[in-house]
């Protein structure tokens, strides 16, 4: 028998259209067992961000349209829901812009993400002493500004976040943005150290390949809203899928 | 200048600034909340004033109370669920326009329901004189209760809407509403929340203007008046609130003392005029970022 | 008529001019159509619209939101009212000498925004409006011992204006000179530098635009349209106070300028049409019915109309009415592509 509970992420036919006319995202399908780390490669303008965002929710504000046959995780659909009601199922995202709350502390944005901990008073100061833990970085800066990070402590300061709300699908969004190749082992680390609490799921869309390739066990190209089927990691090198990437350019309109 | 007139005009300030600082509490927190400087915040409290007065006459003190503050808690929430909810991603000026058209609006509606005449609030302990000063000032019991009360709940309704745990979930839900929803905070209820105590401090401070002196709707100068206090304190700033209302009701009782009421106003605004050429953002404001 | 055809010339060039034309039939069918209430309720309409089109000038093409519009009217009419009173002026010199006063206060208003911006500049005028009406209430004290100027019927020429109809055809004039002039400011360098610095005044100033100079320009030419306006409006209610000048009034003109359409040039009659038109005709009908037993009941319910309306159109979208009709045709036209055959997604 199936176990529902941890069968991970499974869409087909997902599409998300922007004012009724542009469609950002083109008929995807994708499947990404529960535990593992699924990589997708994309320019700019490909449509990495309208693809996560389809599966954490759009405010009920903005012009927006998303059709599927299925997207469920683990068994759950995820299509068409509020952020509010995708992160009740457990799907975390960290955004390409705006990660942390910049006008409150470190502290306090920790304070805001440790609301989602379950269980009873114990388990949660638990969670959060170990979240302190595994991100030093955070203890020395606890009272200050976020918006007065750097980007990598910012970008740390997030995964913590994540780290903390036990995640059942994390979503990440260009986690290298701006950030220098010292900090993205860290970030590396966290995303592995996230994904081994179990029971996780994970999506990393970038345009770095080499991160892509270092956490994720699949990759696919994402190009104008289209997803490739999975690269051939026995047959393509590390190196041949970044320079597939780039020539992922040719020939392309820019998206608006 | 004389010591009397000194007094008076030290008593006044404080009557000034417990009303601004709580009207400019509720214009930050609405502000911050939702991006409008909702100028129907002395309608709105004009109206709750209003409510207790016909609870009180029909239930008593305690009863006048309790539906007063579930009624203005109530009004602030259907405010925007009902209107302002559906006009985000608007700009800033827009849904200004909605809140000036909402107060004209709600005043109409308040003189529909309950006409327009002037009316008392008899509270018990209004006619007891605590401190008397012939031709100046007059300060009863209830006066010093509801100045000291003023304050108090201003400074217990600033801490919880900043400090803590919930103030923090309101500024982060302020800062970045999808944000705030992707990581589980309930975005709506805050926000309802935001409107509900902005609504609740105009009311406190519009029923104790109404005590002490009467209830009608030229009232609703106060709530206009306090514009510049909060301002003045800066507009994202809750604490700033206090010293703007403070330096504004020293200007204005100033002015009254001297040249009459209605220079009061006038001042109060001239004031306001002068800050801002100065200083742009209001004396404790950050620099307002521009969503895009 | 064709979707996407081969026009012909004369076609494309009806289309632009027949919404004019259309308004101008429409203009001119009124005074047949309605009686004297209805024609007052129009006057009304019409003023309101040209005090607002004064502000669409800097609010509309500029963005820059101002509270002061009702306390300029004031000065316009009691400038009138004053001039009438000791020396005679009639309207035509005095519509004149009011602009002129307007324009003048027009570059002080200026000042504050040069340097404030949206809210905090909205909030200046409003300090502007109560310290107008203050001044205003200083000198009605003084000069009149605080009753109202009075001004007799006006007289332009032979024609004396005591019939509604007379002063409608007036106003249709007025409100045409108004409406080209702004049409033509758009398209001036003025018009694209106000549009500039609505959009991104930072980003305006780097491309080299003076926005110092347009905004003085921009002020004193609303303001002087407004003033002038303010005198017209005391000829045409025989009287002038500062009583009237209310804070709600001011905002009923940025809610028209809003509702009809921000820089549309015909966005301030049409805004005046649907949010001081509509509440004043149902306010007429029911006095009409119900009698003088609503008494100042009416004032209420205008009050609560408008509010209401403009609540209404502006939840519809910030652009206003165009904005929604504009927004409602697009959404046709992509039904429409979508329904006909071998259309691409």
């Amino acid at each position: 028998m199936i176990d529902a509970a941890n069968t991970g992420l499974r869409v087909r036919g997902l599409s998300v259209w922007y004012q009724g006319v542009i469609r950002a995202i083109d008929d995807v399908a994708i499947d990404v067992a529960s535990g593992s780390t699924c990589g997708i490669l994309g320019l700019n303008g490909a449509g990495k961000t309208t693809l996560l965002r389809a599966l954490s929710g759009f405010l009920r504000s903005e012009h927006v349209k998303v059709t599927s046959s299925e997207a469920t995780l683990n068994g759950v659909n995820l299509a068409g829901l509020s952020p509010g009601k995708a992160a009740d199922l457990g799907v975390v995202i960290v955004a390409e812009r705006d990660k942390v709350f910049a006008n409150l502390t470190v502290g306090e944005n920790l304070q805001v993400a440790s609301r989602r901990i379950r269980g009873n008073k114990s388990e949660r100061s638990a969670i959060y002493a170990e979240a302190i833990e595994r991100f030093p970085i955070l203890q020395a800066r606890i009272a200050q500004q976020a918006g007065l990070l750097s980007g990598g402590e910012r970008q740390m300061l997030a995964l913590a976040a994540a780290f903390m709300a036990r995640p059942r699908l994390l979503l990440l969004d260009e986690p290298s943005l701006g950030l220098a190749p010292s900090v993205l082992l860290g970030v590396e680390e966290a995303i592995r150290l996230i994904v081994s609490q179990g029971n996780v799921t994970c999506l990393v869309a970038d345009q770095n390949a080499a991160l892509v390739t270092s956490v994720a066990s699949t990759v696919h190209l994402l190009q104008r809203g289209s997803l490739s089927a999975p690269l051939d990691r026995t047959k393509l090198g590390d190196a041949e899928i970044a320079s597939t990437l780039i020539g992922s350019q040719a020939g392309g309109e820019k998206r608006p | 200048m004389t010591t009397p007139l000194l007094v008076q005009i030290l008593v006044q300030t404080l009557i000034y600034a417990s009303i601004y600082s709580l009207f400019g509490l509720g214009y930050v927190l609405i502000y911050r909340a939702s991006r409008v400087f909702n100028f129907a915040i002395a309608e709105m409290g004009l109206f709750c004033a209003l409510l207790f007065t016909t609870c009180f006459v029909a239930f008593g003190l305690v009863w006048a109370i309790v539906l007063t503050v579930i009624g203005s808690l109530a009004l602030g929430a259907a405010l925007y669920l009902g209107i302002f909810s559906r006009l985000v991603g608007q700009e800033e000026w827009s849904q200004m326009i909605v809140s000036f058209a909402l107060s004209i609006a709600l005043l109409a509606v308040c003189g529909l329901i309950w006409g327009t005449e002037i009316r008392n609030i008899d509270v018990p302990g209004e006619k007891d004189k605590l401190f008397h000063i012939p031709g100046h000032v007059t300060l009863t019991v209830t006066d010093v209760v509801l100045i000291v009360s003023g304050f108090a709940i201003w400074g217990v309704l600033a801490w919880a809407t900043t400090l803590s745990r919930l103030g923090v979930y309101m500024r982060a839900t302020a800062e970045n509403p999808l944000l705030a929803a992707q990581q589980g905070l309930p975005v709506t209820l805050i926000i309802c929340t935001a409107w509900g105590v902005g609504s609740l401090v105009s009311a406190v401070a519009s029923v104790s203007y109404g005590i002490r002196l009467q209830v009608d709707p030229t009232m609703i100068l106060l709530g206009l008046v306090a514009v510049p206090a909060a301002l003045l304190g800066g507009l994202d700033s809750v604490f700033g609130k206090l010293p703007g209302a403070i330096i504004l009701g020293a200007a204005q009782a100033t002015a009254a003392a001297f040249f009459g009421a209605a220079a009061g106003d006038v001042v109060a605004f001239a004031t306001l005029l002068v800050v801002l050429l100065v200083l742009p953002h209001g004396l404790f404001g950050s620099k307002l970022i521009r969503r895009v | 008529m064709t979707w996407g055809g081969a026009d012909s010339s004369t076609l494309q060039s009806v289309r632009t001019w027949w919404p004019h034309a259309a308004v101008v039939v429409a203009m001119l069918a009124i005074p047949f159509l309605f009686d004297s209430p209805g024609m007052r309720t129009f006057n009304l309409v019409l003023l309101m619209g040209l005090a607002a089109q004064g502000l669409n000038i800097i609010m509309g093409l500029g963005g820059m939101v101002s509270v002061a519009t009702a306390s300029l009217l004031g000065v316009g009419g009691f400038l009138s009212g004053h001039l009438y009173e000791t020396m005679g002026i009639g309207m035509a010199t005095s519509v004149l000498l009011s602009a002129a006063l307007g324009m003048m206060i027009g570059v002080i208003l200026a000042l504050p925004g040069l340097r404030l911006r949206h809210l905090y500049f909205a909030t200046a005028t409003m300090a502007m409006h109560f310290i107008i009406v203050f001044f205003l209430q200083l000198i009605q004290n003084g000069l009149r011992k605080g009753s109202p100027f009075i001004l007799s019927t006006a007289e332009v020429g032979p024609i004396a204006f005591d019939k509604p109809v007379q002063w409608y055809a007036l106003l249709c004039i007025i409100s045409v000179i108004v409406m080209v002039a702004t049409q033509w400011i758009k398209t001036a360098p003025l018009g694209r530098a106000l549009n500039a610095i609505r959009d991104d005044q930072d980003a305006a100033e780097i491309a080299g635009v003076n926005t110092v100079r347009a905004k003085f320009i921009a002020f004193s030419i609303s303001s002087g349209i407004i003033a002038g306006i303010g005198s017209i409006r005391a000829f045409y209610q025989l009287t002038s106070s500062w009583e009237e000048i209310t804070l709600e009034l001011a905002i009923q003109f940025v809610a028209i300028v809003i509702v009809g359409g921000m820089g549309f040039s015909y966005g301030p009659i049409l805004g005046a049409m649907l949010v001081v038109g509509i509440p004043d005709f149902i306010a007429r009908g029911l006095e009409g019915s119900v009698g003088p037993k609503l008494g100042s009941q009416i004032f209420l319910i205008k009050n609560t109309l408008f509010g209401a309306l403009v609540i209404y159109f502006m939840t519809i979208g910030p652009d206003g009415v165009p904005g929604a009709l504009r927004a409602a045709r697009k959404a046709l036209a992509r039904h429409w592509r979508r329904l006909r055959p071998g259309a691409s997604t």
